[in-house]
């Protein structure tokens, strides 16, 4: 490869010229491709590559939820008793279940599948739509289910980590969900005028909201970082639902002599320090 | 999947409060000769003592919270996860850092799940299962489960304890709460402050950090 590039350089006549600089763009073509796709082949890919715009939107989302949502949740825990709460929410729930059934079929769970299409069932009619989690005490056990996991299942690596305006943490991965959950939802398809659908949509919201106000007070509690500890918190809770539960620690995690990394040496004992 | 990030409270609650018991299990152990507790004994008995704590209607909350503490100091091995929540970065520092680093982690660690005690609401915790890990470690598994948006017996949260044996006493060095592992994060937390402004900035969080919890205790009071 030198002596082409010599060749290219000293004779402009040289028939040899122009080959070589499209050779050589091949190469330089050819190094990128590999700079951008090598991150799968070799070492571990930086799960946040966009982190400078992600921090921005989760300044965003903070400023939002610490002005609007969360003084929202706090007055709606406040005024409405928790029955009633917990009626609205299994409500939601039961809503956006049809998600759950869907996505229980992609990965062939034909069993879960038809359990929670009963438990869907079972509490839309006797639950009287969903308000009364009837399902729950028939055996029929709430799962949790979506898109993301299904394509996890499929072999899709999460991608470049995402922080989304309003609706947090996701990944390249675990995007598309929304729109699946979005289209499964029947309340996407009821067409309700503005003025039904932006209050329930409003209270869906503020509902979650009151349901996840512990974790954020934890998050709040325990993180040097709030922004990082909501990334490794979020990505490593949905690879160990895509994996069920194993551990995906890599190797020399645990071990206190590894301080080396990421040079994977034989496990050092512990027993001399 | 909000469901079960707040499950994840509710666990650190109690994982936290579990970590207590076995100091109790410990001291009637010491007594007589008997071979030590295995990693998975230790946690049954952790498990059946806080849940005692927690239950005691006799106690206040700052009451609960003092005996969890004792307990949990017992039974932690803060050194070692403070070791490994800084990684690689360890060995960089000197022996005087080492140490103001170690106390402020401790002190991180025990404000964070000392203020998750007080939202304890009649979980239950069982043991579910143990495995030998390949370096000697051992994790147990347990399984909380409660009243969960007013249904009975609902699996609240899976909490694996990652435990290490030194000195014939199993001792804690991680968390891992659904699947997320508190040392895991600690380590990436801290992995980018140790990259922007090295041990001092990360001194300067963790005694920030600890400041503030004891100026909103104090508030709270």
């Amino acid at each position: 490869m030198e002596s082409d590039i010599r060749l290219g350089n000293q004779g402009r006549k040289d028939p040899a010229f122009i080959p070589t600089k499209w050779r050589m763009a091949a190469i330089v073509f050819a190094g990128v491709a590999v700079s951008l796709c090598g991150g799968c082949a070799s070492g571990p890919p930086n799960p946040d590559p966009f982190e400078k715009t992600n921090r921005l939107i989760y300044k965003f989302n903070d400023v939002l939820d610490r002005f609007a949502l969360k003084p929202a949740a706090d007055v709606y825990v406040k005024v409405i008793p928790r029955p009633i709460r917990t009626g609205i929410g299994n409500g939601f729930d039961n809503l956006i279940y049809f998600n759950v059934v869907c996505n229980d079929l992609l990965q062939a769970k034909w069993g879960q599948g038809l359990g929670d299409f009963g438990r869907m069932a079972v509490n839309s009619t006797v639950g009287t739509g969903g308000i009364f989690d009837v399902a729950s005490h028939w055996h029929l056990p709430a799962h949790d289910n979506d898109l993301g996991i299904t394509l996890g299942k499929w072999g899709a690596g999460p991608g470049p980590y995402l922080v989304l305006p309003l609706l947090g943490p996701s990944t390249l991965r675990d995007a598309p969900a929304i729109a699946m959950e979005y289209a499964a939802d029947p309340l996407t398809w009821l067409y309700l005028p503005l003025e039904i659908s932006a209050p329930v949509y409003v209270v869906y919201i503020v509902d979650l909201r009151s349901r996840f106000d512990s974790v954020v007070r934890f998050r709040n509690a325990a993180a040097i970082d709030p922004y990082v500890f909501t990334r490794e918190a979020y990505l490593q809770y949905r690879d160990s639902k895509i994996h069920e539960g194993k551990p995906a620690t890599e190797q020399n995690f645990y071990d206190e002599d590894s301080d080396t990394t990421p040079a994977p040496t034989q496990p050092a004992s512990r027993q001399g320090e | 999947m909000l469901k079960s990030m707040t499950a994840i409270t509710v666990a650190l609650a109690m994982l936290a409060c579990a970590i207590g018991g076995v100091s109790a299990a410990r001291a009637a152990d010491q007594n007589d000769a008997a071979p030590p507790p295995t990693a998975r004994q230790v946690m049954e008995q952790v498990t059946r003592d806080v849940l005692a704590i927690l239950q005691d209607h006799n106690l206040s909350a700052d009451q609960k919270r003092a005996k969890v503490k004792q307990i949990a100091y017992q039974n932690i091995n803060f050194e070692v996860m403070a070791r490994l929540s800084l990684g690689r970065f360890w060995r960089g520092l000197t022996d005087a850092q080492r140490t103001d680093y170690q106390t402020e982690f401790k002190q991180l660690i025990t404000n964070t799940y000392g203020a998750t005690t007080d939202s304890y609401t009649d979980e239950d915790v069982k043991v579910i299962s143990d495995r030998q890990e390949q370096d000697g470690d051992c994790t147990v598994t347990t399984r909380i489960t409660g009243t969960k948006d007013d249904k009975p017996d609902q699996e609240v949260a899976k909490v694996e304890y990652r435990l290490r044996q030194q000195d014939k006493q199993w001792k804690v060095i991680d968390f891992t709460i659904d699947g997320a592992s508190i040392v895991a994060n600690y380590r990436s937390q801290f992995q980018e402050v140790m990259s922007d402004g090295g041990i001092d900035q990360l001194l300067k969080l963790l005694r920030d950090k600890n400041a503030a919890h004891e100026k909103n205790a104090g508030n709270g009071k």
